[in-house]
């Protein structure tokens, strides 16, 4: 057994450390598998956020062998011996290696689910889980440092509980991002990482970790000059990356002008971010299966229908994707998501607008519910306000069908007229 | 009155003034935080943060439960069971505090109540595993925060009274148990020769 290893006890106490480890970042990451499986950066930023249950793990393993440590006499021999500060540092790199491989087996774990899943990976975002590795060293270093300051091993459930509270008051936003490193529970499809907002708690715990060592013992930092600068050195690292970390975790991505699109399909043509592409084969035969009910009552459909996060760049002429909830990672969607799509023939700057278009969302729920009746996937209920007009004429149906249709796709909102007696 | 310090020595070196601190913090902290939700990666809904609190108390409160000083337990003249269960009733008491301001907030008795179930739970990990107890506590905070805590809290009925104090009595008696067994063990062993042991020093018979 290594000498670094020994402070952590024997090797099936290593192991199961190891097990801890990574039992608290599967359960991190496990909850929310259907929502990341589709995208392979949410699958990356998924991982490598799971510092927030591993990170309190290591601070308390960390807490533990150090108040070992502090008990037994080595400690002074330690801090005797000429490079005292690397050989104290050892036990806390072991644990921080032991982290850092559970982590970056978490990550990896998560990304190739994804891969598996049939979503492209995009390596150039593997960054971001640097600052993930360094953020558990900080949390390493505080509970090697209440470890060894204190010398009570019976510390170690408050440092965890500390440690995680620390993540709590980052996310309920009372303190800046600077313990957060991923997490998200969007896609990021169409968006990518921002450098500095991303690297700026590494730099804040890079400076936890020296005011950590330094706190643990005077003797570590303190006891020349140089040592004296490199607090300092710490102590500027914490102040700039706590100051200039994300006041939320928004922040952490930004949004791409042209986001790559991948289609199928040809009547109409239907395409989704190339990122997120599982529900594309699924939404397009169910885009395809209703669009013919559309064109039988004589509506003019677009030729393509995108999905895009904003109107701005957008060609009018063009229908826009829209996917209820998390089915964008879904490999198969509801068909309210292909209603939703085809009653949206063009991106309208009203649909952003401060006042919601109520009457085009109306017309367009009333087109759903008239869609799905003739395509036989609703019935109307007996209550139903819109039932007399949906089981009436045939005719009226179509002619109003294809009236709101050429409005919807002209955003011309304030021309709907909603049909007598619905609404 | 030299007895009464006697007791304060033994609150003190079992941990107990820390785990009725720590359970007037958490205590305080249910009370000030108010209606604040909160988005952790890992869970898939939002929570409100009063929501953590059962499960903080479940990571900080059982420490006394871990003995600090064993070879001190196989010198005592009362029962070992009777040591771990005042243990355990001290530990109980601690967690009184939370419970209290949970019900201040508008929990019902059975839900604030579960703080009780997981300190029972946690006695038995801690007869386990020891110091490590909080490592399955972490776990069970998130199966918590994920299944267990919502609107529930404001509604919950026997069904949680009858699940918090089986828990309880469940995992306090497989750790008073386990503990006295584990003591028995010792001065068992200590008594005869054995070569593997190093002989614990014991005046028990």
């Amino acid at each position: 057994m290594s000498v670094r290893l020994a402070w952590l006890g024997g090797r099936w106490a290593i192991l199961l450390q190891f097990g801890a480890l990574l039992a608290v970042g599967v359960v991190s990451v496990a909850p929310r598998v259907s929502s990341w499986v589709g995208s392979w950066k949410q699958a990356l930023d998924f991982g490598a956020g799971a510092t927030s249950l591993m990170g309190p793990v290591a601070a308390g393993a960390a807490c533990l062998a150090y108040a070992r440590l502090r008990r037994s006499v080595m400690s002074e021999v330690m801090m005797q011996s000429r490079w005292d500060w690397w050989r104290w540092l050892q036990p806390a790199v072991a644990v921080w290696a032991l982290a850092s491989t559970a982590l970056i087996a978490v990550v990896v774990g998560c990304t190739s689910i994804a891969s598996a899943a049939g979503v492209p990976s995009y390596w150039g975002s593997a960054w971001i889980v640097l600052p993930a590795l360094v953020l558990l060293a900080a949390q390493a270093s505080v509970g090697a440092a209440v470890g060894f300051a204190s010398g009570r091993a019976w510390l170690a459930p408050i440092v965890v509980a500390g440690v995680f509270s620390v993540n709590l008051l980052a996310s309920a936003q009372l303190i800046p991002q600077v313990f957060n490193t991923g997490g998200v529970t969007g896609t990021l499809a169409g968006q990518v990482f921002t450098v500095w907002p991303v690297l700026m708690p590494a730099v804040a715990a890079a400076g936890i970790v020296v005011l950590a060592v330094a706190a643990a013992d005077r003797r570590l930092l303190w006891a020349t000059w140089s040592r004296r600068c490199v607090v300092g050195l710490g102590l500027g690292a914490l102040v700039v990356g706590w100051l200039s970390a994300p006041g939320s975790n928004d922040e952490r991505y930004e949004l791409l002008a042209d986001p790559p699109q991948t289609c199928a399909g040809t009547q109409p043509q239907v395409c989704v971010f190339e990122e997120t592409p599982r529900p594309l084969a699924d939404l397009t035969a169910k885009v395809e299966e209703q669009a013919v009910f559309l064109v039988r009552a004589g509506v003019q459909l677009p030729d393509r229908f995108v999905q895009s996060y904003a109107v701005a760049g957008r060609d009018p002429s063009e229908g826009v994707v829209r996917l209820i909830g998390h089915e964008e990672s879904r490999a198969s969607v509801s068909e309210d998501s292909a209603t939703n799509t085809l009653v949206t023939p063009a991106p309208c700057e009203q649909d952003f607008g401060a006042e919601p278009p109520y009457l085009a969302m109306d017309a367009r729920h009333l087109l759903g519910r008239w869609l799905q009746v003739r395509a036989g996937i609703r019935k109307p209920a007996g209550g139903d306000s819109d039932r007399a007009w949906l089981l009436g004429e045939q005719d009226r149906q179509e002619a109003w069908v294809r009236e709101v249709y050429r409005q919807l796709q002209t955003c011309a909102f304030e021309e709907i007229q909603m049909p007598d007696g619905v609404g | 009155m030299a007895w009464d310090n006697r007791y304060v020595a033994v609150l003190r070196s079992w941990g107990l003034g820390v785990a009725l601190g720590a359970g007037l913090v958490l205590a305080a902290a249910s009370l000030l935080v108010g209606d604040v939700y909160v988005d952790l990666p890992m869970l898939r809904d939002q929570i409100r943060i009063l929501h953590v609190f059962p499960g903080l108390a479940a990571l900080v409160l059982p420490v006394p439960l871990v003995d600090r000083t064993p070879s001190l337990t196989l010198m005592t003249m009362r029962s070992p069971a009777v040591l771990s269960l005042l243990r355990l009733g001290g530990v109980v008491l601690a967690s009184l505090p939370v419970v209290a301001a949970l019900l201040l907030v508008g929990w019902t008795l059975p839900a604030a109540l579960v703080v009780i179930g997981f300190v029972g739970g946690a006695a038995v990990v801690c007869s386990l595993v020891g110091l490590w107890y909080w490592a399955p506590m972490l776990g069970l905070l998130v199966v918590w925060l994920q299944w267990g805590s919502r609107e529930q809290a404001f509604t919950a009925g026997w069904l949680w009274l009858v699940a918090d104090l089986a828990a309880l009595v469940v995992g306090g008696g497989a750790y008073v148990a386990v503990e006295t067994a584990r003591v028995r063990l010792r001065v068992r062993t200590a008594g005869t020769s054995s070569e593997s042991r190093r002989p614990a020093d014991t005046i028990r018979p």
